[in-house]
């Protein structure tokens, strides 16, 4: 079977957040669970130009994410009850009957995934849409953006098409975990990089 | 702090305090040059029964983190790849080696071959449950927690909350070696916390951004914790000097031991106990996700 991934565009992303709220319409997430979260960068300072003036230098962009579906998935290898696994397609996906809510899987994952739902008690992630999938539609989040900033399918025609870039600042190295996504950088990454940019939005996107 | 960070903070105390009474006292069995002979049946046993008692309710705690807890028996599922997994296996041997331990102290007196054996067995056990308890957090996810301080830290921790109880334990009826012996643990163990701390900060500046993350949690955001950290860990080693010359002075059954002992052990907690927070509360992830 093929395995699916996502394809995100920084460059095109306007940070709306459509996607995020999409997706938590369709798997009808209560607040502070989402399976798609925009991480807002920027960092700023003040620079000195020839002729003595201080002007502003900033890089901000956004980065939208959600499981990466990794081929090397920490998250797997670290639940102790594997309630989470890969099905045929790549796809990781929690079993909610095995998931006993120790949340090791939200720290061995290097993109904040899989989202702790308190009322439950157990661990919820994206599952790429998989019943939409069986229906031959394309995942919520996808379908929702109004920038064109996704794209999804099979991982190796996406890099065909798009390359094979995995990682942007200051996401975590994707070879770290084999993320099964590929990335256009958004122009001022060098730039954030210089800055040390951070994310800006920490308690919009944290779990809980 | 997360909502599951605190039975965390008491499982991993709790449980490393049992193994170091655990490690101590069969330090003492195996070089018995270091106690008289009648302190094995008359104080090890009740030693034995906190160490139970400890690990007991750790484990209890460590339920408390669940979200599902009436499910925890998958925990061992995945003994192949998961550390957790690993992790609750052998607490689950130590556990059940150090309760027969216990037990078999009351119901046939010491000394017999078996108590040795089974003390022996149960303290690999308890410096295997430390290991494995530390792998859990090496993540590459985790920078901060990914180094080889994390193991030292909790063996450090395992050694000096064993060896403050069983000080405790010694006023007025252990032998003036195994006190002094004692005494010197603590010293050298709350030192050696002290001198390895400079060397992790100055890591934590250096590996890579996650950690220089986690540092500036430490020093913007725990400031006042981590300060009150360093003073009880520094005022754990004087009142271990304390009780060291306390027994210099007074050679036998030393009452003149009772304050350092007392305030060693109170100090040597508030320390660890400060330390295990902050472990919990730098983990900063890799990228800040």
């Amino acid at each position: 079977m093929a395995k699916f991934g996502f394809y995100f565009d920084a460059s095109a992303c306007s940070g709306c957040k459509t996607c995020q709220i999409a997706c938590q319409d369709k798997n009808d997430l209560p607040v502070g669970i989402r399976f798609r979260r925009i991480y807002e960068i920027c960092g700023a300072t003040w620079r000195q130009d020839d002729q003595n003036t201080w002007v502003p230098e900033i890089a901000a962009y956004n980065i939208s994410v959600a499981c990466n579906h990794c081929e090397d998935a920490p998250c797997v290898k670290a639940c102790p009850t594997q309630a989470m696994y890969k099905d045929d397609n790549g796809i990781v996906a929690v079993d909610p009957k095995k998931c006993i809510g120790c949340r090791y899987c939200e720290w061995a994952c290097p993109y904040g995934a899989p989202q702790y739902n308190k009322k439950l008690g157990i661990m919820q992630k994206c599952d790429l849409c998989r019943d939409y999938l069986a229906d031959g539609k394309v995942p919520v989040c996808l379908s929702s953006c109004p920038m064109r900033a996704l794209d999804f399918g099979p991982l190796d025609e996406l890099q065909k098409r798009y390359g094979n870039q995995t990682t942007l600042y200051p996401l975590p190295d994707g070879d770290l975990v084999g993320a099964g996504w590929v990335i256009k950088s958004h122009p001022a990454e060098t730039k954030a990089k210089e800055l040390s940019a951070r994310i800006i939005n920490p308690e919009e996107v944290k779990n809980g | 702090m997360a909502d599951n960070t605190l039975p965390l903070v008491i499982f991993t105390l709790l449980v490393q305090f049992s193994v170091g009474i655990v490690t101590v006292y069969g330090l003492f069995l195996l070089f018995p040059h270091f106690r008289s002979k009648n302190e094995i049946p008359r104080r090890f046993k009740w030693i034995l029964i906190v160490s139970s008692a400890a690990a007991l309710v750790g484990v209890a705690a460590s339920f408390m983190h669940l979200g599902n807890p009436l499910s925890s028996y998958r925990a061992v599922a995945n003994l192949g790849s998961s550390r957790l997994s690993l992790e609750i296996f052998t607490v689950l041997i130590y556990l059940g080696s150090l309760l027969a331990l216990t037990v078999l102290q009351f119901v046939i007196p010491y000394p017999q071959r078996h108590h040795h054996w089974l003390t022996i067995l149960t303290l690999i056990a308890g410096i295997v449950v430390i290991y494995v308890m530390a792998t859990v957090y090496l993540l590459p996810t985790r920078p901060a927690w990914n180094s080889i301080f994390t193991p030292i830290g909790f063996y450090l921790t395992t050694l000096l909350t064993g060896s403050a109880l069983l000080l405790l334990f010694q006023i007025n009826s252990g032998s003036w070696s195994s006190q002094k012996a004692l005494a010197i643990i603590i010293i050298a163990i709350s030192t050696l916390h002290l001198v390895v701390l400079p060397f992790y900060m100055t890591w934590l500046g250096e590996a890579n951004d996650a950690t220089r993350a986690s540092l500036e949690v430490v020093l913007k955001n725990q400031l006042t914790l981590f300060l009150l950290g360093i003073v009880a860990m520094g005022l754990t080693a004087s009142c271990g000097l304390w009780a060291l010359f306390s027994i210099k002075s007074c050679m036998i059954k030393n009452r003149y031991l009772f304050i350092p002992s007392i305030a060693a052990f109170i100090f040597a907690w508030a320390a660890v106990i400060i330390d295990r927070v902050q472990f919990y509360l730098h983990g900063v992830s890799v990228g800040g996700f």
